[in-house]
């Protein structure tokens, strides 16, 4: 399923049109953005979590060529899924 | 920071982007989310454009896999955008490495720009001693000194009419070069004696520097300057130098340049030095001794300026300030500071000029 999908799903769903749905979905992803860069996490009831980690730089061996990176500092964003998604898929 | 944003908050921040009221958004939000996780429960992946990728895991204890989208993960680490993952070198400390990284990495950059900077300041006078020196000959030595003082003369102090404007203008250029070479050399030398024991780094860099220099200064001291010289001094001063310039260009401007190379990387700057530094004042606190020193490296050699100058200069101990001495070429009396016979011959040199004003 990709985004034109989900839209037009979403307009028939709510009865608006797919412009306003389309607007609604870019604010959603700025908003989960900002929050994400402030490392808060995003909790949806229902669906789960995005849980930011900042981790710090570190050095990796490559075992095989026995070369070592220095890896910068980054953070990863995380999705966990809530228990009600779980059941929902294992069904 | 690591606070946990609810529904409420993100619908509230999704209203103020949009200006949808705050129950659209709720709504929204909901039907989105229960839309993914339908298409999950049915075993399809969703992938929505900005945000990233639900797909469901294979693996029982993780069911559902989350991939960011490239912009989204890019925005998230902007912060972090100027670090780049980098390999080490083997011999690096970790620790060092990883505090230090950023001020090191400045700091390499200082050095670089100091070594272009040694390098530029190095390169400059060499390949001007070289211009200089390409002008020497062994045989003719005095005669070249001569002629770069009259050269030197006819620029400053008096203001001889020339009738080719052209030729006075590359006499201006040759002086020119000459002329700001003084003080630099002169401080090089001094330099050098004072920190003979700096790094190999800086010693190799000086050295590929005075190659590079001589290289320069052969290709633009035996081409250039020599044919402007000739012309020069033929149409200035003809009846004196005809038969000198001649016999430079003709027999010796080979063996010139072999000599040249060979006694620069030992000698360049002082060579230089005595060939241009022509003259020196005599002051209260500058004595022949201490001319000595800067010009040749060793207090000794005070008594080749004396015997350069002796018409003029009567007890070395009773110069008058404001004496104006010559300066002799090192090669002239063959002043090597290295050398312990050379400094032998000027100590007994010494008691000789001193003998007449013992008694």
């Amino acid at each position: 399923m990709d985004t034109k999908q989900i839209v037009t799903t979403l307009s028939k769903k709510i009865g608006r049109e797919s412009k306003d749905i389309n607007s609604l979905l870019e604010a959603l992803i700025s908003t989960i953005k900002d929050n994400s860069s402030n490392l808060d996490s995003i909790a949806v009831p229902g669906f789960g979590k995005f849980i930011t980690i900042k981790e710090d730089e570190k050095i990796i061996t490559d075992l095989s060529s026995g070369k070592r990176l220095l890896l910068p500092p980054q953070i990863i964003l995380n999705f966990e899924p809530s228990g009600v998604l779980r059941k929902k898929i294992s069904e | 920071m690591n606070a946990i944003i609810n529904l409420q908050q993100l619908s509230e921040q999704i209203s103020a982007l949009t200006g949808a009221s705050n129950s659209t958004a709720e709504l929204f939000i909901k039907e989105l989310f229960a839309t993914i996780s339908e298409a999950l429960s049915k075993g399809e992946s969703v992938s929505i454009k900005g945000l990233g990728t639900f797909q469901v895991s294979e693996y029982p204890e993780k069911t559902v896999l989350f991939a960011p989208d490239n912009d989204l993960a890019e925005s998230i680490n902007l912060p972090f955008s100027c670090f780049e993952a980098v390999e080490l070198q083997d011999d690096i400390d970790f620790e060092e490495n990883i505090e230090d990284k950023s001020s090191s990495e400045i700091e390499i950059n200082s050095t670089l720009i100091n070594v272009a900077e040694d390098s530029y300041e190095n390169d400059q006078p060499i390949s001007e001693a070289e211009v200089v020196s390409s002008n020497i000959d062994s045989t003719k030595e005095e005669i070249i000194t001569e002629e770069t003082t009259q050269e030197v003369e006819q620029n400053y102090p008096e203001e001889h009419i020339e009738n080719d404007i052209s030729d006075e203008d590359s006499i201006d250029e040759t002086a020119d070069i000459e002329a700001p070479s003084l003080e630099d050399i002169a401080d090089q030398n001094t330099d050098e004696s004072i920190c003979e024991g700096g790094g190999s780094k800086r010693r190799i860099w000086y050295i590929a520097m005075l190659l590079l220099g001589l290289i320069i200064g052969y290709v633009i001291g035996t081409i250039y300057p020599y044919q402007k010289f000739v012309e020069t001094i033929t149409t200035t001063q003809p009846s004196q130098n005809i038969i000198e310039c001649d016999s430079i260009v003709g027999s010796k401007q080979d063996s010139v340049q072999v000599i040249a190379i060979d006694s620069l990387i030992t000698d360049t700057i002082s060579m230089s030095v005595t060939q241009t530094q022509i003259t020196d004042t005599v002051s209260t606190n500058r004595f022949l001794t201490t001319m000595s020193r800067e010009y040749f490296g060793e207090m000794i050699f005070w008594v080749y300026i004396y015997e350069e100058n002796k018409e003029i200069l009567g007890n070395p101990n009773r110069i008058r300030p404001g004496t104006v001495v010559k300066i002799p070429s090192a090669e002239k009396y063959n002043i090597n500071r290295n050398d312990s016979a050379s400094l032998a011959i000027a100590k007994l040199k010494a008691m000789e000029i001193y003998a007449p004003y013992e008694k």
